[in-house]
Order: structure tokens, then C-alpha cells, then sequence
């Protein structure tokens, strides 16, 4: 059989391996190539990071020292006015309050980039997370003179969701504080919720500066905030909305943003019910039953 | 599969361990990598979507190159050796219903664990990628082994 091969077919068939080779080679240089150009933009961002951290730590020492030195004027004043005390313990909760929500957007940064975020699924009431969630900010869109006003659309039956109700927490309180932070005042702020089959929808609409075309491709990177001056404004120093988008991915989720600029933002955020425990907890069907099956194999 | 706790590794997630545990995890077009030392008997899985962090996002390991090489790391944090490690890659499968087919996502995937893996000397002594189906992995992290079914 071999020797009847001509030598025009041997060298065809040279001819192709070889270009097959090329074709492989090729595409390994391909990869190594955008390998290393992946590698660039991580030492660019982690150069970024190195910024937004020494920022962090203003942003964490300053609340924390005004916590301390009012607090300690409470504990060392002789005659007590309470509406003194009052005033002071109102401004200390501010700080407390801002310093809480900052340390748990980098926390749960860090998480999400150690692969370490997992999750923990209950039965929520969504109506009541979503109504909590705006009592806790109100005060702070109080002090801007910003209405937060609710429209809820939500039936009283379906009120029910199942996912995880930190990350919902902090996905719905980062789009509030952009909403807030965004908005001059004095103004209001729209939040809607309704629900579609075993979906939820939340959403917020502010009456911002609105995000052009361009710049709706950068927010949800981290680290980066559209204009960099305003940073005394947005506290969040581009953290928020990279977690907002990571934790909606975990959870299955999906975040829409509906922006131009002079006519504000709407951010919606969609979730629906996770899958059954079961299924997601892919172990629970029991590593037993799964030994004796004849499709597993053994690597 | 004993009697070891099971921990089911999420989509973007990782987990190295010293403690015998059984990492478990569904696969489409995502790849997850197994690693093994074999001398301090310590395992470790990631889950990875796509290939590359493009700066789009928390640098997670939702990204290939960001999740191999967090991997390796947390392997060495817990003494693990590269000369001691062995690897093996599941997953990358072609999943019809997904947008991104077009761009053969789950081969990429793959493709990308090889090129970093060899790049970190470390030997890939096992592979199940491709093909059109999803997989479901469990793999022990006191015996390395890791027993799939497809699905």
C-alpha cells in the first residue's frame, strides 16, 4: 500500500502537516500574546488598586477618628444636654453608618477575587429587603434634601424570593448610594420594584448628570470612576458597581442600565429565584449512588 | 465517593485544601483545573468562565489567567510544591445553547489552562475537555482522584 503512494501525494501530504504545525504554532503564539497582554492590564489595574487602597485608608482613618474624638467629648463632658448628645451621637452614626458600608464593599471585593464568595440561600421577602434597605439610607438622602420614593408593584402573594440575601443587600444598597451620591440636590430619586413570573425587578432612577455611551463601558470596571475629581462626591471610588456586577453574575442575576447624559440614570436590577438546593448543591444526590453509575469515569 | 465533606465549587470560585474534602462542580463551556500535590496530599479546584480578565470587572477568577495562577499560589501558601503538583482539566465543551459559541469559548478555556500550566512546569496527567456536553466533577483531595459523569 505504501509504495504505491506517488510523490506527489507524499509531498501533499507533507505539505498539509506542516501547515497544520504552522496553523498550531500560530495559534499558540495568539495565546501567548494575549496572554501577556491580560498580564499587562492586570499590572496596570493591580498599580490602580495600589491608589485606591492608600485612598481606602483615608476613607477608613477618618471616620474612625471622628467616631473617637466625639464619642470621647460624650464620655468627658460634665453637664449633659441631651439634645447636645443628641446631635453628636446623630453625626458619630453617620460616620459609623458610612464606615460600615465602605469596609463591606472592600470586603466583599476582596472575596469575589479569591474566589472565595460563596453563597447562602433563603427565603426572602423582597418587598420588606427592599423596604429596609431605603429606611437605612433615607436619613443620609434626607440630608442631601433628596426624596426616596418607592413604588412597589409587587402582588402581596409574590412577594417571595429565594437567593441570597446579603449579596442582594449589597447589590440594591450600592445602587442606592450611586443614586444618592449622583443627584444634586434638592431632587427625588425613583425606586420601582415589580415582579414577572418568578422574577424580580428592582430598579433606581435618578436624576444624575447620566452616563454617555462611552463612559457606560467603564462603570462597571473596578477602581475607575468617570471623573476622577469628583471622587469627594462619589465616596464608592469605583468598587460599588464591579461588585454589584459580580455578585448579580453569582446569583444569576442581571443588571441593566438605561443612561444619556442630562437625563439621569435608571439601574435595574433582575433576579429570580435560585434553582431548587438540590440542583445547585450538586453534591446533595449523594456521592453513592453516583460510584455505582456505569457513565462515571475515573481520572 | 467516602465519607469526606463535599464542598461544591461555584462558577468564579476556588478552593484549596489540606483537609480531605470532595470539591464538586457542573460543568458547560467553563474549565476547572484540579491540582494535586501528591507528596503533602493538598487539592485544589477553580472554575473559570472565560479566558482572559479583559480589565472589565473584579479581577476574579471568573478569568483563566487569573484563576490558574491563584490556584498555584494558594497551593504554595499551603506548602505546596509545583514539582510535586499534577493537574487535570475538565469542562471546555461546546454548549449550543451559549451566545459566545461562535467564539468556542470552552476550547479557549482549555487551551488556555495547557498554555499556563506548561508555562508553571506543571504536568497535566489527566484531560477531559471538549465535546458537546456538560460534565459533572467530583474530585477527592486526599487521592487526587476525580470521578466525572457526563451530562
Amino acid at each position: 500500500m505504501m509504495k504505491e503512494l506517488s510523490d506527489d501525494q507524499l509531498l501533499a501530504e507533507l505539505k498539509s502537516r506542516i501547515e497544520e504545525r504552522e496553523q498550531s504554532f500560530v495559534k499558540l503564539e495568539e495565546m501567548n500574546e494575549e496572554l501577556s497582554k491580560a498580564n499587562q492590564k492586570l499590572m496596570e489595574s493591580e498599580q490602580l488598586k495600589s491608589n485606591f487602597l492608600s485612598n481606602a485608608r483615608n476613607e477608613i482613618i477618618n471616620p474612625l477618628s471622628s467616631i473617637l474624638s466625639l464619642s470621647q467629648s460624650i464620655v468627658v463632658a460634665e453637664n449633659t444636654d441631651m439634645a447636645e448628645v443628641k446631635n453628636l451621637a446623630a453625626i458619630i452614626y453617620k460616620e459609623a453608618f458610612d464606615l460600615d458600608f465602605q469596609m463591606n464593599n472592600i470586603f466583599s471585593s476582596a472575596e469575589i477575587e479569591a474566589g472565595e464568595a460563596s453563597c447562602e440561600y433563603y427565603n426572602i421577602d423582597f418587598v420588606d429587603l427592599v423596604e429596609k434597605q431605603i429606611s437605612k439610607f433615607k436619613s443620609f438622602a434626607w440630608d442631601k434634601k433628596l426624596q426616596l420614593i418607592l413604588e412597589n408593584d409587587i402582588d402581596e402573594n409574590a412577594r417571595n424570593l429565594k437567593s441570597d440575601p446579603a449579596k442582594v443587600e449589597i447589590i440594591i444598597s450600592n445602587l442606592l448610594v450611586n443614586a444618592i451620591n449622583w443627584t444634586d440636590e434638592p431632587g427625588s430619586i425613583l425606586i420601582r420594584i415589580s415582579s414577572e413570573g418568578s422574577k424580580k425587578i428592582f430598579s433606581v432612577s435618578d436624576h444624575g448628570p447620566g452616563i454617555s455611551k462611552k463612559d457606560q463601558k467603564i462603570i462597571f470596571d473596578r477602581f475607575k470612576s468617570i471623573d476622577p475629581t469628583v471622587y469627594t462626591k462619589n465616596k464608592g471610588h469605583g468598587l460599588g458597581l464591579s461588585i454589584v456586577k459580580a455578585f448579580t453574575e453569582i446569583l444569576d442575576g442581571e443588571i441593566k442600565l438605561d443612561s444619556s447624559p442630562g437625563k439621569g440614570s435608571t439601574f435595574s436590577f433582575i433576579i429570580a429565584d435560585t434553582l431548587s438546593g438540590d440542583e445547585i448543591l450538586g453534591s446533595s444526590e449523594g456521592g453513592q449512588d453516583f460510584l455505582f453509575d456505569e457513565s462515571t469515569e475515573l481520572f | 465517593m467516602n465519607n469526606f465533606e463535599t464542598k461544591y465549587i461555584y462558577s468564579s470560585g476556588l478552593l484549596v485544601s489540606e483537609e480531605p474534602l470532595i470539591l464538586n462542580t457542573v460543568l458547560g463551556s467553563c474549565v476547572s483545573v484540579c491540582l494535586w500535590d501528591s507528596k503533602n496530599k493538598i487539592g485544589g479546584m477553580n472554575h473559570y468562565m472565560l479566558p482572559f480578565w479583559n480589565g472589565n470587572g473584579l479581577a476574579s477568577p471568573k478569568y483563566g489567567n487569573i484563576a490558574i495562577v491563584q490556584l498555584i499560589n494558594k497551593m504554595k501558601a499551603l506548602q505546596g510544591s509545583p514539582q510535586h503538583m499534577i493537574a487535570k482539566i475538565f469542562g471546555g465543551a461546546r454548549m449550543l445553547q451559549e451566545q459566545s459559541n461562535i467564539f468556542d469559548i470552552g476550547r479557549r478555556n482549555a487551551e488556555l489552562a495547557h498554555e499556563i500550566l506548561s508555562l508553571q512546569n506543571i504536568r497535566i496527567v489527566a484531560e477531559s475537555t471538549g465535546g458537546m456536553k456538560g460534565r459533572k466533577i467530583f474530585f477527592n483531595t486526599n487521592t487526587g482522584e476525580v470521578l466525572q459523569k457526563l451530562l
